[in-house]
């Protein structure tokens, strides 16, 4: 089960060479009280997103099945980072054309899948891929 | 004994009539304030051993002696003599007035006022061993009189922004019991808490230190399996330790209930000996949130300059604080509080004559002195670099959407530094919006005093007020005469193909805002809304002087502003996934997405956008705070993106 006290543990755990970028995170937030959650899952969207970016081989099947797990946990504050904080983070990244939506969306699991739908509706985006998916 | 209540000192010429000489019998006199009520006597008799003085109190008064020295007096007829000073308090807790009288020195010396002294006494009884600045309780180099800082002390914690005196007042009362209690209790019982470690040490003999070890390991391993090791705060409880050590690993139970309250007695006294430390560190090197800068600002008034700074900070914002509107006054008073600040955030790159500089020209503002300021912004006037300075950040205050393409004044050196600070704290004085667009400046007697006051020696009228002088220096600071000649030369100062690129983008940008909400007024709700807000504010400036307009307008605009463009790889990615391209709601931002949730109350993806938002803020500060040295363009990007998102979450 994923609470926001282990999730970057287990993320850790399950992406090792995560650590690096992670570590370059905390320096940044050194001596200050104020990091959230929010801000650990932006770091992982970075990372992830440079993957995407750089059309590097990834196991990106199984970055996407941890954040829908994070999504459905019972863990409001994490589930609410990871959907504000990653997901709407990498349609940002996406939009602005760092990489397509089709270099993730087929790796999405059901929730996140709808979080995405909702959240370009939201904005107005024009002929979403979201809509399609029945 | 309470100096701060009500208090009159008691009138110089009460007491005249008590002046003796030598081989003078007893005189008895009553203790009277300036309205006549009587408090209590003092008789005065001279023996062979010298000046006796008696003090009695009237029912229901109270009498305090709070200070008592040994002072060296000269007599009215000549001879000088030794005797003992001392200040009483009188108090009537019934009406709360209340006299101080000074004995000694009242009688021999009618000059001379000792009441500063007791004040410094009072505070540092709570154990700051060090002399206060009398500058920096009350703002004055002048000798104070006891009334006067019974009156204006707590007022100036106040307009410092410190908490009310009282606060201070209750600690250094209640640490004073602290200490005392301290001696009687702590003390004894750290004495105890020693005899019961020598008798342990003895019992384990030299192998104690591993030992020790040993127990300590046992507890933890114990605590672990009570459960009792709090996973949250890392630490026994002290319940715990007395339900581990005692009978467990010692014969006497007692010594550990001491050493658990001896711990909470040295806890205590760590956190009085940390309050003092703050309290006094605070009184030495006052720090404050910034007002115009979003910095703290600091001050060393054991430095002289630096303590003269704060005198004028502080006196900004006293005069600030008696006013009862924001009026043009209000926003002088900011515009020498802004300077300081400019100076204290710059103090360790620039000299002394410059930094100097900065606090005369506030403490002209301070003062009104139109004339001052003007001569000293003369001198200013006379570098090119300052004027190239001054008229980028003006350029850049004229203009809203230099968010996104700023001009640069490419300082290279510190009077065209100079001159983008002073520049921007004018701009939050006058109305620059108002003069680009033709209106009349803010001030009493419009474009002729502009006219006289660029007209350098040979003005022929003087401003009225310090923002019609800040006005004509604006336009003086080009060396020219009339708005318009000013502005064109203004344009000039900063010409060059970068630029000029950055102001063709910044007019480009601005249609594009325009054309937006128009488009968006027919597309979809949030354009009607933003629509109706931009109309609003137009009819809600009206009222505005010309600085609060100027800072409406650009909260209007920074609501609309498209993503900015910023040259740090991180930071670009930072702006990167705030922003939504091709979104219809505002121009895709998490604050305009903050600022929708809250008009129609639905969340999004049954998430509100408010925390992100809060996270954002908190991601740009710690940015800005790590990176003191990024580009002026990145520093305002980051900013302005903060400073929405503030804005939309109700902060600001």
């Amino acid at each position: 089960m994923y609470t926001k006290i282990n999730a970057m543990t287990k993320i850790l755990e399950s992406f090792p060479d995560f650590k690096t970028k992670y570590e370059e995170h905390l320096m940044f937030w050194k001596d200050s009280n104020e990091r959230t959650i929010g801000h650990d899952m932006d770091s992982f969207l970075d990372y992830i997103s440079e993957k995407l970016e750089n059309k590097k081989e990834y196991n990106f099947e199984k970055v996407f099945d941890v954040i829908e797990q994070m999504i459905v946990c019972e863990d409001k504050d994490l589930s609410y980072a990871t959907s504000m904080h990653f997901l709407e983070n990498l349609l940002n990244h996406s939009g602005n054309g760092y990489f397509p939506i089709e270099s993730f969306f087929p790796y999405l699991g059901k929730e996140s899948k709808a979080f995405c739908k909702a959240n370009e509706e939201f904005w107005g985006i024009e002929n979403s891929k979201f809509y399609e998916d029945k | 004994m309470n100096l701060f209540r009500k208090m009159i000192i008691i009138s110089l010429s009460f007491f005249s009539f008590l002046l003796f000489a030598h081989g003078s019998v007893s005189i008895k006199a009553l203790i009277k304030d300036n309205k006549d009520n009587v408090y209590g006597s003092v008789s005065y008799s001279r023996t062979s051993d010298g000046v006796e003085v008696t003090v009695d109190a009237n029912p229901g008064i109270k009498l305090a002696k709070i200070d008592e020295k040994i002072v060296t007096i000269q007599n009215l007829d000549g001879p000088t003599e030794t005797a003992t000073a001392m200040v009483y308090e009188f108090f009537d807790p019934a009406s709360g007035a209340g006299v101080l009288v000074d004995l000694a020195t009242r009688v021999y010396n009618n000059q001379k006022e000792v009441s500063q002294p007791m004040v410094k006494e009072l505070i540092n009884s709570s154990g700051i061993d060090e002399s206060i600045p009398s500058e920096f309780m009350i703002n004055t180099k002048n000798i104070t009189k006891g009334s006067e800082i019974s009156q204006r002390l707590p007022k100036a914690f106040q307009s410092v922004i410190y908490h009310p005196y009282s606060v201070y007042k209750n600690h250094i009362s209640q640490n004073r019991r602290f200490f005392r209690s301290l001696e009687q209790n702590v003390y004894a019982r750290r004495n105890q808490w020693n005899q019961f470690q020598q008798r342990v040490r003895s019992a384990l003999g030299a192998s104690y230190e591993d030992r020790e070890a040993a127990v300590v390991q046992r507890i933890r391993e114990s605590a672990a399996k009570l459960d009792l090791y709090d996973d949250e705060i890392k630490k026994f409880t002290e319940a715990s330790l007395k339900k581990i050590i005692a009978p467990d690993h010692f014969d006497d139970p007692l010594p550990a209930l001491t050493f658990s309250e001896d711990n909470q007695w040295r806890e205590i006294e760590n956190e009085t000996m940390s309050f003092l430390n703050e309290f006094g560190a605070s009184l030495y090197a006052p720090s404050f949130d910034g007002k115009y800068l979003d910095k703290k600002i600091n001050f060393d008034i054991n430095n002289e300059l630096d303590h003269e700074a704060l005198s004028i900070y502080i006196e900004s914002n006293i005069q600030k604080s008696n006013l009862f509107q924001k009026n043009h006054r209000y926003f002088e008073l900011s515009m020498a509080q802004n300077l300081i600040e400019i100076r204290q955030t710059v103090k360790n790159d620039f000299q002394e004559d410059i930094l100097g500089r900065l606090s005369h020209m506030a403490n002209f503002i301070n003062e009104k002195k139109i004339t001052n300021l003007l001569n000293m912004f003369n001198l200013y006037a006379k570098f090119d670099d300052f004027q190239k300075g001054m008229a980028a950040s003006l350029v850049n205050n004229l203009n809203p959407l230099s968010i996104m393409h700023p001009v640069s004044a490419n300082c290279e050196n510190k009077w065209c530094r100079l001159g983008e600070y002073v520049g921007d704290a004018a701009s939050l004085v006058v109305g620059i919006s108002e003069m680009v667009g033709g209106f009349t400046i803010t001030g009493a007697s419009g474009a002729a005093t502009i006219a006289a006051v660029a007209g350098g020696p040979t003005a022929f009228a003087i401003p009225a007020t310090v923002t019609t002088a800040v006005a004509g220096m604006v336009l003086a600071g080009h060396g020219h005469s009339t708005a318009k000649n000013s502005f064109k030369s203004m344009y000039a100062k900063i010409s060059g193909p970068k630029n000029v690129t950055q102001l063709k983008e910044a007019n480009k940008s601005f249609g594009f805002i325009r054309n937006s909400a128009r488009k968006l007024k027919i597309k979809t709700k949030e354009g009607i809304a933003k629509l109706a807000r931009i109309k609003q504010s137009k009819s809600a400036s009206k009222g505005l002087s010309g600085a609060a307009k100027h800072d409406f307008y650009k909260k209007q605009l920074r609501s609309s502003m498209p993503k900015p463009k910023v040259q740090d790889s991180t930071l670009s990615k930072v702006i990167d996934r705030h922003y939504r391209p091709n979104a219809k709601v505002g121009s895709g931002s998490t604050a305009d997405a903050v600022r929708s949730e809250m008009l129609t109350g639905k969340p999004t993806g049954g998430r509100f956008h408010s925390e992100k938002a809060r996270n954002d803020v908190q991601f740009l500060k710690r940015w800005l705070n790590n990176n003191p040295k990024a580009s002026s363009t990145d520093k305002s990007a980051a900013e302005q993106v903060m400073l929405d998102l503030m804005e939309s979450l109700g902060d600001i």
